[in-house]
């Protein structure tokens, strides 16, 4: 176990060293400048941007990249917050997302798994075939047209909640008041998601030959149920609900513009298309690290959950 | 094992929720001391401050010298200062000139070129330090200093005002000394400029908040890195120190600001407003749903937004100086009917602009012409160029709109080349609107002039990418618009002549480059008539080589709460649009 994942952590220091650099050398390429000033004379926008070393060779860039990266310091944003340092940018932002998911995760997974289940129990009845219905329609929709909906009715409409979240800097009432919609629209698509995916693992677990032995053997359907079926059935779910705890970290673009929460959503986009390298290659970093070590904790997790399955021993 | 493990999980997970809402613990207390003062208050009869809530845009900085956007400089106009004012005159009903932290407007010599101000005595920040001439020139030293490289270091060397040697400072070939800007004395400022200009354009380089207003040296220094190519001025409320009528009590980065009166402004009482409150909002909807719920007090208004308002006589429009015009490669080498002035008049007469500036674009106006009728042409008078008999001789009938004539042009341009033409037009890819002109064109073109004998086809591409094709002359049509400021027409005609170094039209025209240069730095600078007759010119020039079809001019469209009594009476000022701080306000429910 331990040397599969010291392997691991060897192969994802590369891949990420791959994305990074793959990033860099995109991401400069692309025509355009970071100054938006179209009247600017050439010599003036062509000093400014030698300041930043960005007239210079592609690979020389990428030297002094490489340099600053070694110590995980981006440097400083040139066009969306000139001048603060790309990671005092995403310490204030990610906060402020992380808040949103976590609430969203919480509501989102109690929900999903219940609903999941008793879809499961119930194939084929009523309540599956309504559960089903909701589960379509929470995928098909997509979560900003939720956000709009809600936004209208619950909030302009009927005045049940504020139409934007709250500027408050701690956790009050009024501000809980103020993202509860956000969460909702944040929500729906992940209930929908482990949903479906609980049901499909139940139902497959609950018509496996093992639950037919157990309840030979004397065991109640329930006790079947929630002592096999459901334990096993879970095994696969942690190929998405793990993701989803290391998933707080990042925004969601359309949601937090129409609710106008100053998080992580925009900061990626905002990047790219403003040509501010360093926070565009900071918010990549950081993603990419999060998705390899979620993807690694999943791997790693098998084996923790299920102890059937052994990772890395020998042979 | 794993119930603890569990447990475990969920005990760490409510943790970092209420570790994630953490933050500076103040605001609560604040907040229960606010309302106990709400509750002692019995006497309703004492007004309360006047509250203007608005909302706005993000702002990346608020360093005077690196600044871009406008969600900035109207930042900048609450809360930095300058010499000069520009304010609403209600005797005159229009905009003044009044002294902000100069005493007045400045002296000059006989040449015109050494301009002279005396400041105000007994000036501070906002803190309490005393603000003098010694800080302008700082301000102007590190605007232009030639390793912080700052973005706005052009506004005194590439604008109607050139600085002596501000260039050559900003280069790093020549020394502080021997710039054109001197503090004689602690409340003395002397500006040395390269040639006379007409003292609008003056009095404009040095007038609200901006890259021409002082910045707090011992923030500017705190704030730079070691090798002094940075500062963090601008980056939060602590570093913005204001020299303004109004101060930070707020600024959540991306989310609000709270501006307060600040007492030490000498030009304070000019405003009615006591607080300022803007919420960043980026959503189009999301705005109009706060206004509608009384939670701002204007809202801009567009697309559907503006058909719901669009009888509402709270409407009120504010001008834009940029007129949206189809550019034509006309020095196109793979496309010669596009060298074809024929061809070109074919496509400015051919065009429809009443229907794409009210049907698809609803609160823009049919221009054709070059110069919008934002632009002043006589400041002294508030007239713009456009209500002039000289530049309203220009104008075409219908709006430029002549079928049979476009015809006419396009059979001479046809019988010319002597094959069917395929005419690309490029739009901005994230524009709806663009796009839906760019199919109304095609429509309408090829109607008109045959789709036997003219092929227009649509490409969808990124604004930037879209300006530099142009400006590479890899184009056949796109659609692009130069604004400048409104006092001066003349000076934005500089991005048609030959020299401008980012020039996205083809032509070319000694003779308007001599007009221009004459204008603006020439012998026709002081002479209103002749100037104005010039201007005329090469606006007919440019209409005659057709260049660019021009489209329309957009509007800006905004409505007011009722509680909103707009000192202008709804009506848009050149330079200060409603004058809505100095304006009277009903008490928020």
């Amino acid at each position: 176990m331990f040397r599969y994942t010291a392997q691991r952590l060897t192969l994802l220091v590369i891949t990420l060293f791959m994305i990074i650099s793959v990033s860099f050398f995109v991401l400069h390429s692309m025509p355009g400048s970071f100054i938006t000033d179209p009247k600017m004379p050439k010599d003036v926008k062509k000093a400014i941007e030698d300041k930043y070393h960005l007239n210079e060779p592609m690979i020389v860039q990428y030297g002094y990249f490489l340099k600053d990266f070694s110590k995980f310091d981006f440097g400083l944003s040139i066009a969306i917050q000139p001048k603060v340092p790309v990671n005092q940018i995403l310490a204030t932002k990610v906060p402020v997302s992380m808040q949103l998911n976590i609430f969203s995760l919480l509501l989102s997974l109690p929900i999903a798994i219940v609903f999941g289940i008793w879809a499961a129990l119930k194939k084929n009845k009523l309540p599956d075939h309504i559960i089903s219905i909701m589960i379509i329609a929470f995928i098909a929709i997509p979560s900003f047209v939720f956000a709009s909906l809600l936004q209208y009715f619950i909030a302009f409409k009927l005045g049940w909640f504020p139409i934007v979240v709250s500027t408050e800097k701690v956790l009050t009432w009024n501000k809980f008041k103020s993202i509860i919609l956000p969460i909702l629209a944040l929500s729906f698509g992940s209930i929908a998601g482990v949903a479906r995916y609980t049901r499909a693992e139940l139902c497959e677990a609950l018509n496996s030959e093992y639950m037919l032995l157990a309840k030979a053997k004397g065991l109640t359907q329930v006790q079947a149920t929630t002592r096999h079926a459901m334990r096993n059935s879970f095994i696969p779910l942690a190929n998405i609900i793990i993701p989803m705890f290391t998933g707080i970290l990042g925004g969601s673009l359309v949601i937090e513009k129409i609710f106008s929460i100053p998080g992580m959503g925009s900061v990626m986009l905002d990047g790219i298309n403003a040509k501010d390298y360093p926070v565009a290659m900071g918010v990549l970093f950081w993603y990419s690290l999060l998705g390899l070590l979620t993807i690694l904790i999943v791997d790693l997790s098998y084996g923790i959950i299920d102890p059937r399955i052994r990772i890395g021993g020998r042979k | 094992m794993k119930r603890y493990l569990a447990l475990l999980l969920a005990i760490i997970l409510i943790a970092s929720v209420l570790a994630g809402c953490g933050g500076k613990e103040v605001a609560p207390e604040t907040e229960i001391e606010v309302e106990e003062v709400d509750e002692t208050k019995e006497e309703p009869a004492e007004k309360g401050p006047t509250v203007y809530r608005i909302a706005g845009s993000k702002t990346a900085t608020l360093n005077p010298h690196i600044y871009e956007t406008t969600a900035e400089s109207d930042t900048m106009l609450f809360i930095f200062g300058n010499l000069l004012k520009l304010i609403y005159d209600e005797d005159i009903d229009s905009y003044k000139f009044i002294g902000d932290h100069a005493e007045g407007v400045p002296t000059k010599n006989e040449e015109g070129t050494v301009w002279t101000f005396k400041l105000k005595e007994g000036l501070k920040w906002e803190d309490g330090d005393p603000l003098n001439a010694n800080d302008y020139e700082y301000s102007y030293k590190m605007l232009l200093d030639p390793k912080l490289k700052n973005m706005r270091g052009p506004q005194v060397f590439d604008a109607d005002v050139v600085v002596v040697n501000a260039k050559k400072y900003w280069d790093g070939e020549c020394a502080w000394e021997d710039v054109g800007i001197k503090a004689l004395d602690d409340y003395t400022l002397e500006i040395t400029i390269g040639f006379p200009v007409p003292e609008m354009d003056f009095y404009l380089g040095f007038t609200n908040g901006g890259a021409s207003s002082p910045v707090q040296e011992k923030i500017y220094e705190a704030g730079m890195n070691e090798d002094r190519t940075e500062t963090n001025y601008g980056t939060s409320m602590e570093t913005t120190p204001s020299s303004g009528p109004y101060k930070f009590e707020e600024w959540i980065r991306d989310q609000n600001k709270i501006y307060v009166r600040n007492e030490y402004s000498p030009i304070a009482e000019i405003y009615t407003v006591d607080r300022i409150e803007s919420r960043v909002v980026e959503d189009a909807n999301t705005r109009v749903q706060l206004f509608e719920n009384n939670d701002i007090d204007s809202v801009v208004l567009s697309g559907a937004n503006y058909d719901k308002y669009s009888e509402d006589p709270r409407l009120v429009f504010s001008k834009t100086t940029g007129v949206w015009s189809m550019f034509v490669n006309m020095t196109s080498e793979t496309k010669p009917f596009l060298r074809d002035v024929n061809f070109r008049k074919a496509l400015f007469y051919g065009m429809d602009r009443k229907a794409i500036a009210e049907d698809i674009y609803k609160t823009a106006v049919p221009a054709p012409y070059v110069v919008s009728t934002a632009k002043i042409a006589a400041p002294s008078k508030g007239l713009a160029y456009r209500d002039t008999d000289i530049g309203k001789n220009i104008l075409p009938e219908n709006n430029g709109y002549d079928l049979e004539l476009a015809k006419e042009y396009f059979d001479k341009a046809y019988e010319s080349y002597g094959k069917k033409m395929e005419l690309e037009i490029q739009y901005f890819d994230n524009s709806e609107n663009m796009k839906r002109t760019a199919e109304f064109l095609e429509q309408e073109y090829e109607n008109a002039f045959g789709s036997d004998r003219l092929d227009v086809v649509l490409r969808g591409v990124p604004w930037q990418n879209a300006y530099d094709n142009m400006e590479n002359g890899n184009y056949d049509c796109g659609f692009g618009s130069w604004s400048g400021g409104e006092f001066n027409p003349w000076s934005s005609m500089e991005v048609y002549t030959q020299g401008f170094t980012s020039k996205i039209d083809q032509f070319g025209n000694d003779e308007f480059d001599k007009l221009f240069e004459r204008t603006v730095r020439g012998d026709l600078i002081f002479k209103e008539g002749e100037r104005l007759q010039a201007l005329a010119e090469m606006e007919e020039m440019l209409l005659d080589a057709v260049p660019f079809v021009p489209m329309y001019e957009p509007q800006i469209t905004s409505i007011f709460a009722d509680r909103v009594h707009l000192i202008t009476k709804g009506k848009y000022v050149p330079g200060i649009g409603f004058a809505t701080l100095q304006s009277e306000y009903d008490p928020l429910d």
